[in-house]
């Protein structure tokens, strides 16, 4: 399975209602469907949820998460300490292990399984929280390069819908699946059978914005597909039938 | 040479994001007559101080300023959706941990005079060069960007095409666009043909420790 149908594959799981309890169940399928060795997810700074206890969800084995709480490394790990800082998912060859301590630290994950090659992506929401999802493997740094690069689209939006299933799962506001008006012009369009150069066309709007309206639409009702979506849409009543 | 700080880091580059400031009030106040809110000289607003942009700034060998941008994810609050939602027309303002929002886009009155063989400023196409390999290297598919029709004519020239949302409005008198920039290969390419650069010209985590001060 490729990036894209990889992304559509677990976007659409993550559309539905989570059971909080299993969070762990849900990654464990994100990071088979991935094809990586494991999946975490951390709240840093979520909406009614307690800062002193930031949300943790994560496929690690229990006896690295037990060494990690034991030795206190939220200290010195650079993945807690860099990328929440930014908007850009950071590869952990990036990061320059200057102490002794940030070197065993490293060893100590590989040792444990936790692998030695991932990315981690920050992700930001309409709450102003912050948050942080981690893909790593035990690859070779050249073939993880090169994943890694095909792959950050789908860990961008497949983290981010996660992000957003953990608030609906804590009630916080529902995300947004009202469609704009742009997306439903556009879905109404592949609706009546046109292809999307017709409904650039027809709009007069590039293809390259065209398929983005596409995708916008698609991703916000975790539809498989596009024809998935326009279904979704037409059963849901946000796009009129076509005559 | 780009670099790329976060908001977070300022304290480790005080020198650089000073001048920033300084420079965008140089250019959107003093120049451009534009409504920001300045003091002291620096130009500043509640986008750099409460949402955590990532700053992309041009610098010399000797680490000088040459221009900047500032950059934040369309997922949290933006200028487009938090401060000019008219320019959408009726339109929602985009949302996707694929697309990011680039403002303040500014260069320094040394760096604009120089001389270009290719008709492009260098410090700009640096600047263009550096946003969208970043952006292709982070997974996106867009860019959004809202300028004047100075900087629309200065993006033709770059080859960095948009695709223009609605209809240009005067915004405190100023003719004002919204741009859809495709993040692509091809995007990366035609703006390095319009610049003549080759390569990267992004710091290595390791290089830019060098300009801390």
């Amino acid at each position: 399975m490729g990036a894209i149908e990889t992304m559509n594959e677990l976007t659409e799981m993550l559309g539905g209602p989570l059971d909080v309890e299993d969070c762990s169940g849900v990654l464990r399928r994100m990071a088979d469907t991935f094809g990586v060795a494991h999946v975490s997810y951390l709240g840093i700074t979520l909406p009614r949820l307690s800062r002193e206890k930031p949300f943790v969800a994560t496929t690690y084995p229990s006896a690295w998460v037990d060494r990690y709480m034991d030795q206190n490394y939220f200290t010195i790990d650079p993945v807690l300490n860099v990328v929440p800082r930014t908007i850009l998912p950071t590869d952990w060859s990036s990061f320059r292990l200057r102490t002794a301590q940030e070197r065993r630290f490293f060893a100590e994950a590989k040792l444990m399984g936790v692998g030695s090659q991932g990315v981690s992506v920050p992700i930001r929401g309409r709450f102003g929280e912050t948050a942080l999802f981690t893909v790593s493997t035990q690859e070779n740094p050249k073939s993880w390069a090169a994943f890694a690069r095909e792959y950050m689209a789908a860990f961008q939006i497949v983290g981010f819908h996660f992000h957003e299933m953990i608030l609906r799962a804590h009630d916080v506001a529902p995300e947004n699946t009202r469609l704009s008006p742009r997306e439903r012009e556009c879905l109404t369009w592949i609706a009546a059978g046109k292809s999307t150069e017709d409904v650039a066309t027809i709009l007069g709007i590039s293809a390259h914005t065209t398929k983005q309206y596409l995708e916008t639409a698609r991703l916000k009702l975790h539809a498989l597909t596009r024809t998935h979506a326009v279904a979704l849409a037409l059963s849901r009543g946000l796009i009129p039938p076509p005559e | 040479m780009i670099l790329t700080i976060p908001a977070a880091d300022r304290a480790e580059f005080p020198r650089l994001i000073d001048d920033m400031h300084r420079l965008r009030h140089e250019v959107f106040s003093e120049r451009l007559n534009w409504n920001v809110t300045s003091n002291g000289g620096r130009e500043r607003d509640r986008f750099d101080d409460e949402c955590n942009p990532l700053y992309l700034l041009s610098v010399d060998e000797a680490g000088v300023l040459r221009g900047s941008l500032r950059l934040l994810p369309t997922t949290g609050p933006t200028m487009l959706s938090d401060v000019f939602p008219e320019l959408l027309g009726g339109e929602e303002p985009v949302r996707s941990p694929l697309i990011w929002e680039s403002t303040r886009f500014c260069v320094t009155q040394k760096a604009a005079a120089e001389r270009s063989t290719t008709g492009l400023n260098a410090t700009t196409g640096e600047l263009l060069a550096g946003l969208f390999e970043l952006a292709l290297r982070s997974g996106l598919m867009s860019i959004i960007s809202v300028y004047d029709s100075r900087m629309r004519r200065i993006l033709r020239t770059a080859q960095a095409t948009p695709e223009e949302f609605g209809q240009a409005q005067r915004i405190g008198g100023v003719l004002t666009h919204v741009g859809n920039f495709e993040v692509s290969e091809r995007m990366v390419a035609a703006i390095r043909a319009s610049a003549g650069i080759t390569g990267s010209v992004l710091a290595e985590p390791g290089e830019q420790v060098r300009f801390a001060a």
